[in-house]
Parts: structure tokens; sequence; C-alpha cells
């Protein structure tokens, strides 16, 4: 069973992306190296142009941390730590 | 989804919570700071605090960027709003956030040009899509969004745009820490160490809080189990004696963090010697500016800006929330003078402010406890 969190209809229900603590697990969709971004999906399918200056490289189909329109971190797959 | 869902299992939760039982002592009292706006955020919508036993208790820290802005940040934001030509960018939830003359949403309404945005990125893009205007954004956060700004910096010079430039108040989280532990009314046991701000700074910059003061620390992530977990940590060093940095978020934080990340904020950004927190006063070494080698796209250098200092509002005990000395529902205005949709302080703007998380989620319809 999963956690059920109460739902809302103001930003109060997800953490809002402005917010600083805030990061959402993309994927990689495709990569434009020239201009150091990459087009990545969200969870919910929606798609955004994405900073990749600080994980590079990074290749389609890996999963990175995003804040405030940049990947501040790859995630590693499940169970793992990511490398020090 | 991965990620999240294996976070969220309610069972394991349960066996948490038992867990957490196990390791207190009776008698004695635990306050446990969650340093992030995140995870008080998270802590409320989840009703984690109701898990935890009654002598376990959660004090909320001062990391939300937009709680601590002092106002007169606010005011010379809306200054340079005013600015004839400007197209002044900041992000959502800074719009709401009163300064003494009104919000940035109240100067948008006015006739200024305020735009929100989701990233720096999306700033520079108005900026090149609007070449005879000059475009600022205001920059907030701590060491999670500093470096999205700092690359934005970067790319703006690269590409040369010229009608880009940055009001820079991005903060620091060691130096508020230290503040509080330095602080004589506020006993804590230990803390929730920031998920994301570890993931560019890394755990090592929080080894002080066990060196020099003796405290355990548990870096998070934000899912109920994930804060679960770290408060277990916690309360399982106090309870055998220990006091280290622990990292329960290790799936996404390195120890030594995102040295890209501080690589390119040290190009791009300078310590100020001092920056006013709201409710904290000025720490030295706290905040952020552009460095010299940037200095061209400092907004501040750009257009005049006021600089006035304001007083925080009387009746507003954002200060004292931002300590943890008192909870957000024995603010004196809160939920009646000062809700989300009228903030009178920062802690109800922004949804990871603790006053907003507790208002938003039925907190303050709880029996009043003393504190």
């Amino acid at each position: 069973m999963s956690w059920a969190a109460p739902s809302d209809s103001t930003c109060a229900s997800q953490h809002c992306i402005t917010c600083a603590d805030d990061g959402d697990p993309m994927t990689v969709v495709s990569i434009d190296a020239e201009r150091g971004l990459a087009l990545c999906s969200g969870a919910d399918g929606a798609r955004s142009s994405v900073e990749i200056a600080l994980v590079e490289p990074v290749a389609v189909g890996e999963r990175v941390l995003v804040h405030a329109g940049t990947a501040i971190a790859r995630l590693a797959p499940d169970g793992e730590e990511v490398a020090a | 989804m991965r990620f999240v869902d294996e976070f969220r299992d309610a069972e394991l939760g349960r066996a948490v919570a038992g867990e957490i039982l196990s390791l207190v002592e009776p008698g004695r009292h635990y306050k446990v700071m969650e340093v992030c706006g995140g995870h008080t955020h998270s802590i409320y919508k989840y009703g984690i605090d109701d898990l935890l036993p009654a002598n376990v208790e959660l004090v909320h820290g001062p990391g939300c960027p937009v709680c601590v802005i002092p106002m007169g940040r606010v005011d010379d934001g809306i200054a340079l709003a005013h600015v004839e030509g400007v197209i002044f960018t900041c992000f959502g939830d800074m719009m709401r956030v009163p300064g003494a003359n009104g919000s940035l949403l109240e100067a948008k309404a006015a006739g200024a040009d305020v735009r929100m945005v989701y990233s720096p990125l999306d700033a520079l893009r108005i900026a090149k899509q609007n070449p005879d205007r000059e475009v600022v954004f205001f920059a907030i956060g701590f060491e999670t969004t500093a470096p999205s700004t700092a690359l934005t910096l970067k790319r703006a010079r690269a590409e040369g745009v010229k009608n880009f430039s940055c009001m820079c108040s991005h903060v620091t989280i060691v130096p508020p820490l230290r503040a509080l532990l330095e602080s004589p009314d506020l006993r804590l046991d230990g803390f929730i160490g920031p998920g994301h701000v570890s993931t560019v700074v890394g755990a090592r910059p929080f080894e002080f809080i066990p060196a020099d003061y003796g405290k355990p620390v548990a870096i998070a992530g934000f899912e109920p189990l994930d804060i679960l977990q770290a408060i277990a940590m916690v309360l399982r060093q106090l309870a055998e004696g220990r006091c280290e940095v622990e990292n329960q978020y290790k799936r996404v934080v390195p120890y030594e963090g995102n040295l890209r990340a501080l690589e390119v904020m040290a190009e791009v950004f300078e310590l100020r010697p001092h920056f006013e927190w709201r409710g904290l006063g000025f720490i030295s070494h706290s905040g952020l500016k552009l460095s010299a080698a940037y200095a061209d796209l400092d907004a501040e250098l750009r257009f005049e800006v006021p600089g006035v200092r304001v007083a925080d509002p009387k009746a507003c005990q954002c200060g004292e929330v931002l300590k943890g000395v008192i909870k957000p529902w024995e603010c004196k205005v809160f939920g009646t003078a000062c809700t989300p949709e009228r903030p009178i302080g920062t802690c109800m703007v922004s949804s990871e402010g603790a006053c907003a998380a507790y208002y938003n989620y039925g907190r303050f319809a709880r029996e009043r406890e003393v504190v």
C-alpha cells in the first residue's frame, strides 16, 4: 500500500519547482551537445529543455535530478549509491 | 514510479516508526531540526509528526529561500521592476512575498512588467526574445539553485546577450546553521540535513556540526520514508552516544557533492561580507553576489537599487518560527491576519514555509500544545 498524500488544488499539493530544495527525477530523451542542453521527460510525461553541464556526459535514457532547469545530479540505478 | 513509490510504502513507514519508538528514552525530550523547507513541507503533507512519539519534536529550520528574504530586498526588486524598459523575472513564490510597499505581484498589477519563470534559463530566453528591453533575473535560493544561475550567466556571456542581468540574492546554508547553533534560546539534539543542497555541496560542509557542537546529522531525501529513516538515524546516534554526519540520501548525494557545480559557483559568485536574513538579522559571509569577473551582469551595479533596510512587521514572528523557537500556530497572526492568500510574513508565502505547510495541511486545528 502506498502512502496517500492529501490532495488539494493549490501549489502546496506539490513542491513548487521554484522552491530551492525541489528536484524532479527526469529521463533524458535527446541531447543537443552543441548547446549543452538535453530534452528531458518528467514522471507526468511533460518535457522540458534542461541544462546538462553539471552532469555531462549523460546518455539518452539516463535519469537525472533536475532543479530550476538544471540537472544537478545523475540518479543512481535502484539500490545503488552515487559515485563519490 | 521508480525512486518514489518505494519511499512511500506505508508498511515500511510503520516499521520505521516502530524503530523510532524503540530508540527513544522515556522522559527525555528530543528536538530535531529539519533544516530544509522541502522537508517541512513533506512532514506536514504526509503527517509524519503524527507517527512520532510525543517526546520527539521536529523543529523547522531556516531552509526555505523565499522565507528568509528580507523585506528591503523585495522592495529593491520592486524598484528595479518599475525602471522604464525593464522586464523583471523571478520564481513564482517570490512574486507574493510582501515588501514594505506591496509585493512584486502588486507591482505587476500596477503596470510593472514582472514575469514568472521556472528557471534562470527561461529568463535568458526572454532577454533574447526582447533585445530592446533590459531583463533582470531575481536570483534566490541556496546552493541547489545557485549553480543554475551561474550557468545561465556564463551562457549569457558566451552568447553575447547584453540585455540580461541578475539581482543576486543567493544564500548559503552553513552560516545560518552556525548562527542557530550559537543561539542561546535554542536547544537542539540533532539535524536532518538538506537533501538537494547536499547534492551540490556534499556532506562534508556539515561535519562542523558534530565536530564543533557535538550534534548528529542525517542528510535526508524528501519522501516520507526518507525523513522517517533520517529521524531514526539521528535518534540511533543519540542512543549510542555517537555524533557524525550520516547520509540517508545516498542514492542522490555523493559525499563530495557536485564538484563541477562548486567550480562554476566559485567562478561566478563571491561571498558578500554580510547578508540580511529575515528574522535572523545580518549573518556574515552568508550571501552570494556576482564576482568581479561577472560584475557587468550584476543588476545592482547596472541599475540604481535603493538598498533600504526595512524592519520586519511587528505583528509577524517569522524570525522566531525560522529559528524554531515557536511553532507557526503560536504566532499571534497565524491563520487570522496572516494566511497564504494574504501573507504578512514570508513563512506563509511559500509552500515550503513552515506556516503555509501547517496552514495548508490543517495543522492549525491540532490541539495546542505548550512547547
